[in-house]
């Protein structure tokens, strides 16, 4: 394919830089329904993209035709792009240098679904599904099950040439419980890097049976209080959500640049590099190398190798996820922030795993330390500023904590804070990091990426609009 | 463009499934020119061409599905093959048949002038251009311009073992622009949009003028105290609340996600003054035409009538399992397991689902104007941003007032307020419509067409941001 790749690039003439992307991908989705299959679908596309910067502006063409003669389409396609612009131009783009390399990347995979029998796999689905329904209460069960099964060649005319394999199972399971309440949901999913290991080790059972008991046992709770300014302790799956909406990307070098404020916005901390906007337990990291994960790549879509970008420590903000062009107008390195969900797009700046440092409390110390507030489970919804300043994410579950102990579930619970205001109050954090899973919205075209979040149970201050 | 007969490739499609059982084709072929602004510039000049076939297979009581960007023979037979294999395992539980062929009067989707713009980037960079350059002459408070120009040119067939054939070719444009104005340390923002299929309605001037005035009239405002306002929403704000209502009434949303309007059809949800529907048929931007994405005629179809809940959109699938007519509202949307593929354009890779969509309120008769003198105390919102139900079993809605936000005093449109977010109910919201005016087409980038009319809500929750 690199063979392909290198055609394209030696004929062009007279561009600043270039990039050619072959990607080819073989998916499957499933969906069970209480036992029947609601969907079954396997998905095989293959196509490139060639993006090209030529008298300072970019031009960026997708194909599904693969060929040579389709590739030099794109290729004139893409000039003309560029060629309009550049007629307007006032600022020529710049991007900064990055180490070129060759490399081959080829995760592993401990127990692989690539080779097995759709029929195995549909048993799969329908077991786990069936697990939900543990008890009576459970009135629906849902189990989301689906593989990614990619495959990507990257050249770019400064000589990289790096080729990617990547191997993505997702398992979500949902169940509705039915109670005096009414009716709840409570859903957990798992999404990495690796084969059918990433879901609990290979064996979801138990945790399909905790989501059915956990909604059957919702449904009977009772309604959350509203508590202003209250103690809220966030346990590892909210902080996901939680690390995601309102340190991920107000991070984003792109948001930060402008650049995403006609409709994703932009980010409140702005030219506030080096200064301090939290509590010594505010500290945050956004890593593609962390192995398994979600979110794991080892160079991103312009071939920048991969590293941990320290993005807040100790409440002090220290970096931002950037392209080559973004950190040439901050005046940093690249630090591989750029992709695109698939050849059909345009990279753009994207978190990888974004999660919360770790701290030395347990999370029953933070419990017991605690005299009035609510410990948040789960995330369901988020609702954030475009500044990504004032934000409300709702839980899929709270406990009442009262004198250093959980007292009581409590559902329907809506937390409401805005941001330097929260990471000025937390100051309890724990030991616990677990990494979850989450499908970034962005971009326009809008595109859904991959990417892993999460952190370790939390205490701050925040408000609970409930009642 | 792609170098394959459609319509040729979907009977060879047919004719491999045949010995497996019935089958459906459904290829779309799609060209996006995007051209996309931020800083008072283009950053992106970007376009897709994606072709690719979308193959079910009806074997006995069992259906499957695949698609493939690989028309070739043997692409066609390997992705017929799976859909087979999938067939043989998804077993429907119910009768199930395609849909018979019906004859649809032709909707006009297709302009040759917005048409043939896929190849002139030329004059597409220069309505950008026009667009940015209007916005800033119309103030010299105006500081940042971004937002995109889309250009969609697509060709989709639907042909079945029934005797389907349709074959529809469309065009369309999609633009915004958000204007970002600078009153000192303050920046406030003001966003138009536009779509349509025909590009000689495209009015950059206006689109550029009118997002400049939003943005300077919204600068110099204070905060709003917490409580309850009259609230009123022009359409662009309107549709946020108007778009989740609607696609609660989908039967896959109500299954899966959100049972908010599950087993309730009948019952009066939103005041009487109300009505809202789908019209398919009308002319829009992509998801519009004479057929559905299953090539049955598209319908128009009240979804509430005077607050009344009166129907659900169905695709041949859950019709025939509910026992019901199908109401011509299958559409393909996305999902991440298959590539996240979320662009403007016709989605050969998944299977139909009947979603709300196209949606057009009934004009109500009362004049903005009027809503502003009927107004004791109350707020008016030009743009909602990140509108969501964040809990799925009760309703709770929240959104941040981002655009537009004015202070309405004894009648009076008395000065700007700073963004803020609303925290109500949807369903209380809905009940508390209380004037409706005139519907004006909108498009959104989640929302490719709607018509949407401004109304006032006699009673909704605000609060500022607390910092």
């Amino acid at each position: 394919m690199f063979d392909l790749c290198e055609h394209v690039l030696g004929s062009l003439k007279g561009v600043e830089y270039a990039d050619v992307r072959v990607e080819s991908y073989d998916n499957t989705s499933i969906t069970a329904m209480d036992g029947q299959l609601l969907k079954c679908l396997r998905y095989h596309k293959r196509g490139a993209a060639v993006r090209l910067l030529a008298r300072g502006a970019w031009g960026f063409q997708s194909t599904t035709d693969i060929t040579y003669e389709g590739l030099m389409r794109a290729v004139e396609s893409a000039l003309s792009m560029a060629y309009a612009e550049a007629r307007r131009l006032k600022e020529p783009v710049r991007i900064a240098p990055i180490k070129v390399c060759e490399a081959e990347v080829v995760p592993e995979v401990r127990i692989d679904f690539r080779g097995m029998a759709i029929d195995d796999v549909i048993d799969l689905t329908l077991q786990w599904n069936k697990a939900i329904k543990v008890c009576e209460g459970v009135a629906r069960a849902i189990t989301n099950y689906g593989t990614i099964s990619g495959d990507k060649y990257f050249a770019s005319s400064e000589g990289a040439r790096i080729h990617f394999v990547k191997p993505v199972p997702y398992l979500g399971l949902t169940a509705f419980g039915k109670g005096k309440g009414g009716i709840q949901s409570y859903s957990e999913d798992f999404g990495g890097t690796g084969g059918h290991e990433i879901f609990a080790g290979g064996d979801p059972l138990p945790v399909c049976e905790k989501v059915g008991r956990e909604a059957a046992a919702l449904a009977d709770a009772r309604q959350a209080p509203q508590m202003r300014d209250t103690h809220v302790i966030f346990d590892p799956d909210f902080m996901s959500l939680l690390t995601h909406e309102i340190v991920g990307h107000p991070s984003e070098g792109d948001r930060v640049a402008g650049r995403e404020a006609a409709w994703a916005g932009t980010a409140w901390w702005k030219g506030m590099e080096g200064e301090a906007v939290g509590s010594e337990y505010f500290t945050a990291y956004d890593d593609p190398t962390v192995e398994g994960t979600y979110g794991y790549y080892l160079y991103d879509d312009e071939g920048t190798p991969a590293r941990r970008k320290v993005l807040v420590e100790k409440g002090v903000i220290k970096e931002r996820m950037h392209s080559r062009e973004t950190a040439a107008m901050f005046g940093v390195e690249p630090n591989s922030g750029m992709r695109a969900n698939t050849y059909e797009y345009y990279p753009i700046i994207r978190m990888s795993n974004s999660f919360w440092g770790t701290g030395d409390w347990k999370p029953e110390e933070i419990i017991e330390d605690t005299r009035e507030g609510i410990l948040l489970a789960g995330a369901r919804s988020p609702s954030i500023d475009d500044a990504r300043y004032q934000w409300a994410i709702s839980s899929q579950q709270g406990w009442l904590v009262k004198d250093g102990e959980l007292t009581e579930r409590v559902k329907n619970c809506l937390v409401t804070a805005t941001s330097p205001v929260f990471f000025r109050s937390i100051d309890a954090l724990a030991d616990d990091t677990r990494m979850g899973t989450a499908n970034c919205g962005k971009g326009d075209p809008m595109q859904l990426a991959a990417v892993g979040n999460g952190g370790p149970h939390m205490r701050g201050v925040a408000t609970i609009l409930g009642g | 463009m792609t170098q394959y007969d459609l319509v040729e490739r979907a009977e060879k499609a047919l004719r491999i499934a045949e010995p497996h059982g019935k089958a459906e084709a459904y290829v779309a072929a799609n060209e996006l020119l995007s051209i996309r602004m931020a800083n008072t510039r283009v950053i992106e000049s970007k376009a897709i061409d994606d072709t690719g076939i979308g193959v079910r297979v009806l074997i006995g009581d069992g259906i499957g599905f695949s698609s493939t960007t690989d028309l070739t023979d043997k692409g066609l037979t390997r992705a017929v093959g799976d859909a087979a294999a999938m067939a043989r395992h998804r077993k429907i539980g119910f009768s199930y048949d395609l849909p018979h062929p019906k004859k649809a009067k032709a909707a006009q989707i297709y302009d040759k002038a917005t048409a043939g713009l896929i190849e002139d980037v030329d004059s597409v960079t220069e309505y950008a251009h026009r667009m940015m350059d209007a916005s800033a002459d119309a103030s010299p408070r105006v500081a940042e311009n971004s937002g995109i120009v889309n250009i969609l040119r697509f060709n989709k067939v639907v042909l079945n073992s029934n005797g389907v054939h349709v074959d529809e070719k469309g065009s369309g444009w999609s633009a915004f622009l958000t204007t970002t104005a600078q009153g000192g340390a303050e920046q406030r923002e003001g966003m138009v949009t536009g779509s349509t299929i025909k590009v000689s309605d495209f009015d950059p001037e206006r689109m550029g003028r009118e997002s400049a005035e939003m943005a300077v009239s919204s600068l110099g405002g204070g905060k709003i105290e917490e409580g309850d306002y009259e609230l009123i929403l022009l359409p662009s704000a309107a549709q946020c609340i108007v778009t989740e209502l609607a696609e609660c009434t989908s039967p896959p949303t109500q299954e899966g996600s959100i049972p908010l309007l599950r087993d309730r059809l009948g019952e009066q949800i939103a005041s009487d003054s109300f009505t809202l529907r789908m019209n398919p048929r009308r002319t829009g931007f992509s998801m519009v035409g004479a057929y559905d994405d299953e090539g049955v005629p598209a319908k128009e179809l009240t979804l509430f009538d005077r607050g009344v809940y009166k129907a659900s959109p169905y695709d041949s699938w859950y019709s025939q399992r509910n026992g019901l007519d199908g109401t011509g509202h299958g559409f393909r949307s996305t999902s991440m397991l298959t590539g996240g593929t979320v662009y403007h354009g016709k989605m050969y890779h998944v299977e139909p689902s009947p979603r709300a969509a196209c949606l057009e309120m009934e004009p109500g008769g009362s004049t903005v104007d009027e809503m502003i003198e009927s107004t004791e105390r109350g707020l008016m919102v030009g743009v909602i941003w990140y509108s969501r139900i964040m809990l799925p079993t009760r309703g709770d809605y929240t959104a941040i007032m981002r655009m537009g936000t004015m202070r309405v005093e004894g009648g009076e449109v008395t000065g700007p307020v700073h963004k803020f977010r609303l925290a109500d109910n949807i369903l209380d919201l809905s009940r508390n419509i209380e004037m409706v005016g005139d519907p004006e087409p909108l498009s959104h980038w989640h929302m490719p067409y709607g018509s949407i009319a401004p109304v006032k809500v006699s009673k909704a929750h605000c609060m500022p941001y607390y910092d």
